[in-house]
């Protein structure tokens, strides 16, 4: 496979208000010296806790927050290296799902015009053309083409998230960061849009980049996974290796701490619903 | 339920009553009974009657005629100060929010020291000095007045500086003036109306009391402030001098500030209405 | 006598379809119990008609609840808030709002022991302490004096469950009590639970759309869906063999991570 992303040396310190005393800030370092490699249409999971820096990780390989040290090359292009204009171009492959379903979509805009964002800004599409491409969009994420009108607070958070697949997905990028895409949802939902993502990537051959604190997510949608703790990767692989013999303590801890169900070997749960 | 339907009947009232002042006053010429400068010393302070439906001033001048041509005074004063104000304060508050280093120390700064000064004063200064006019009246309110929502705008625009949703917008390539344009601006806005609102009310009764201490318009032009500048001595045995101005006053502040209400209501995606 | 009798609960919001339907079930003292379903079900509601802290505009509009064989329903206000804090515990969710920020975390707990065992200022400030090292925070005495914010988001909720806990509650109830906490954090509060319950022998009623948090803590579990129960059961039958076609959709989640539930914990 033909690598798309390689990061290396990823350096980001914050500076946040000290928790004791008056005033004051202390720097935190959330990243400290990183590296990812990413390949065309691939899957690779960033595993870590709060704090771990995956969520600092997930910003600096768009760039979005620009990392202190080190360089992200995408598709051989030094994003360091690269001027405003530029990078802003090169966004219509990068793109991004965020966390919280209730903040990332615009409150004042209408659902057919977030999912058409990215169209409008690269495609200069207008119209009855970005009409047309809302509707499409948002058949292709499981909603109705009636939605478009209505505005993000109409939705439940599951259908935002949803909306925000369709916005990320609109100008088929070539790279996909889902920053813990399904954690303020309830598990029956994770699965569902865990699905839509599933079948989003086979179509379009998009690479994602899964960031997520829940290991049981990880073993069904990524083929590679990455252990990322205090802003360090501590191992990474294979998923089945990862899983089966985790090399590191701290992966260790992590599997340990997945909770247990009492699935019966050979059970199979019978459908309901789709 | 009962309350927002009463909130909707009030504030159509209010926006049927500024809009019906606002015509009367445009139509002033010839709505006005009579011609608002002409002097009939002999029915001097008139009273109030047939005729004379708001009564007559010291120079016998017919006050509901100066009242309308007041009108375009104060309203037209009110309107572009607040507009400018508003404008000015929204523009500088959301670029220092967003752009921020250098631009936002310098706009922030700039606001500290016009805030340091007492506003009324400030504003009396600057008409002495630059002379009593109309314009100068509107430029010295816009100048002093944009401080306050500057700096609302301004954290508006931090906060949301922050937010998922203005990160997407970023993420999805968009430059930097359309981010504020469309994402962060729009979202910002209650600020804004609650400034343009009452930066009407405020210019109204600041080009009031300008003229009222002869700052503002000068004789024979009628504002009403300069009526009740003119009826101040005569308050006992002329009320109407200073009550009828007084209203009018009032009635504009009160129809503005319901509408500016509504307006932010209104405009605020989640409350009902 | 159970310790907790619900028996037909029915909840709504003023004239609209009822949110919480026809619920029943039985807690016997030191038992455990889970109410799972997704959010919207009815299952939180259902705890806030318990503990008698339903949101304006919400009330009971049928069925019976009692505790200790005492009505609730026709209790006394003010005896009814009496058991809240005291023998009927509640953690929340949200342990990042739940405590008020302006306090120091002991003087939170020392509140709900001077109300609920009458102790005075300093045996309530030990008191305050001794919950705090309990739930695994120690030093105790210089935990309680910090502020909410110096805590993590698991030190939180062990404060919290110390707060629940200090009034000696005979049943606790616990809604979604790990869900905004890291996994490993999450094992480690589950933990706390089973094992603090074992010390004091309080009936534990869990509320989770997470079936695996509920098999941590009870055996058997409640399915809801739209405020109706749909199925009840024990833990394992209700993965395996569902029979509602609620329950079914519920577990249709699980068969997909069945790859790392089964490599794990499978007994």
């Amino acid at each position: 496979m033909t690598e798309l992303l390689r990061a290396s040396g990823l350096v980001k310190d914050y500076s946040v208000p000290k928790t004791t005393g008056w005033f004051g800030s202390q720097s935190v370092r959330a990243l400290k010296g990183v590296g990812l490699q990413v390949a065309e249409g691939e899957t690779v999971a960033v595993v870590g806790e709060s704090g771990s820096g995956k969520s600092t990780l997930g910003r600096s390989l768009l760039w979005l927050d620009p990392p202190d040290a080190g360089d992200v090359v995408f598709a051989g292009q030094s994003l360091r290296g690269l001027g405003a204009s530029q990078l802003r171009r090169l966004r219509r492959d990068l793109q991004m799902v965020f966390q919280d379903p209730y903040a990332s979509l615009d409150p004042r805009m209408n659902v057919g015009g977030i999912v058409t964002e990215n169209l409008a800004v690269h495609e200069s599409l207008k119209g009855p053309a970005l009409q047309d491409a809302a509707v499409r969009l948002l058949e292709a994420v499981g909603l109705q083409a009636d939605m478009a009108q209505r505005l993000p607070h109409e939705f439940s958070g599951g259908q935002r998230q949803r909306i925000a697949i369709a916005r990320a997905v609109a100008t088929r990028p070539r790279l996909l960061v889902a920053d813990e895409p399904v954690s303020a949802l309830d598990l029956e939902l994770q699965g569902q849009i865990l699905d839509l993502l599933r079948t989003l990537r086979a179509q379009m051959n998009m690479a994602v980049v899964f960031i997520t604190h829940d290991l049981r997510l990880v073993r069904g949608f990524c083929s590679r996974a990455v252990v990322m703790k205090d802003a360090e990767v501590v191992e990474e692989g294979p998923v089945d290796r990862v899983f089966s013999r985790p090399a590191h303590p701290y992966t260790r801890e992590l599997m340990d701490a997945i909770l247990p169900l009492p699935l019966a070997r050979g059970a199979r749960v019978r459908g309901g619903e789709p | 339920m009962g309350r927002p339907r009463f909130w909707q009947g009030a504030t159509l009232a209010c926006g049927a009553c500024l809009a019906l002042l606002a015509l009367a006053a445009l139509l002033a010429p010839w709505v006005a009974p009579a011609n608002p400068d002409a002097i009939d010393v002999l029915h001097s302070f008139g009273r109030p009657g047939p005729g004379q439906w708001l009564g007559r001033d010291e120079l016998g001048r017919d006050v509901l005629s100066r009242l309308l041509y007041g009108a375009r005074v104060s309203l037209g004063v009110g309107l572009s100060a607040a507009l400018g104000m508003t404008l000015l304060g929204a523009l500088l508050g959301a670029l220092a929010g967003y752009v921020g280093g250098w631009l936002d120390g310098l706009i922030m700064r700039s606001a500290d020291v016009l805030m340091c000064i007492p506003g009324v004063y400030l504003i009396l200064a600057l008409m002495v000095v630059l002379g009593p006019s109309l314009v100068n009246v509107v430029l010295v309110i816009v100048a002093t007045g944009w401080t306050g929502l500057a700096r609302l705008v301004r954290a508006e625009v931090l906060s949301l500086k922050g937010r998922d949703f203005v990160l997407a917008a970023r993420a999805s390539g968009a430059t930097p003036a359309r981010v504020l344009l469309r994402h962060v601006l729009p979202n910002a806005m209650a600020p804004v109306y609650v400034s343009l609102t009452f930066g009407v009310a405020g210019a109204i009764l600041m080009e009031s009391s300008l003229s009222f201490l002869g700052l503002g318009v000068q004789p024979p032009t009628a504002s009403w402030g300069s009526i009740l500048n003119s009826g101040r001595e005569s308050m006992a045995q002329a009320w109407w001098l200073t009550v009828f101005p007084g209203l009018a006053i009032f009635a504009v502040m009160m129809a503005v500030n319901l509408l500016g209400e509504a307006a932010r209501r209104h405009f605020n995606p989640r409350e009902p209405w | 006598m159970s310790l907790l009798e619900v028996a037909g609960l029915s909840v709504a919001f003023g004239a609209a379809p009822p949110v919480v339907d026809q619920v029943s079930f039985s807690l016997e003292a030191g038992q455990s119990l889970g109410l799972l379903g997704a959010s919207g079900s009815g299952k939180s509601l259902t705890a806030l008609a318990v503990m008698g802290l339903l949101p304006a505009g919400a009330a009971v509009t049928g069925g019976r609840l009692s505790f200790e064989g005492e009505d609730l329903l026709a209790m006394d206000p003010g005896a009814r808030r009496l058991l809240r804090g005291g023998d009927m515990g509640l953690v929340f969710q949200e342990p990042f709002t739940a405590l008020n920020p302006l306090m120091r975390v002991g003087d939170q707990i020392s509140e709900s022991l001077r109300l609920h065992q009458g102790l005075d200022a300093a045996a309530a400030r030990r008191g305050a302490a001794e919950a705090l090292e309990r739930v695994g925070l120690d030093p105790g005495p210089e935990r309680a004096r910090q502020y909410p914010h110096q805590f993590s988001g698991g030190m939180r909720q062990r404060a919290l469950l110390a707060m629940a806990l200090a009034g000696r509650p005979r049943l606790l109830i616990a809604d979604e009590p790990t869900t905004a906490l890291d996994s490993t954090v999450q094992a480690q509060v589950l933990a706390l639970l089973r094992r603090l319950q074992g010390e004091l022998g309080f009936a534990l009623l869990i509320i989770s759309h997470d079936l695996a948090v509920i098999h941590a803590l009870a055996p058997r579990a409640l399915v809801m869906d739209h405020g109706a129960v749909a199925e009840q059961g024990d833990v394992a039958g209700l993965l395996n063999s569902p029979a509602s076609a609620a329950a079914r959709r519920l577990m249709r989640a699980y068969a997909a991570l069945e790859g790392a539930a089964a490599e794990r914990g499978n007994p």
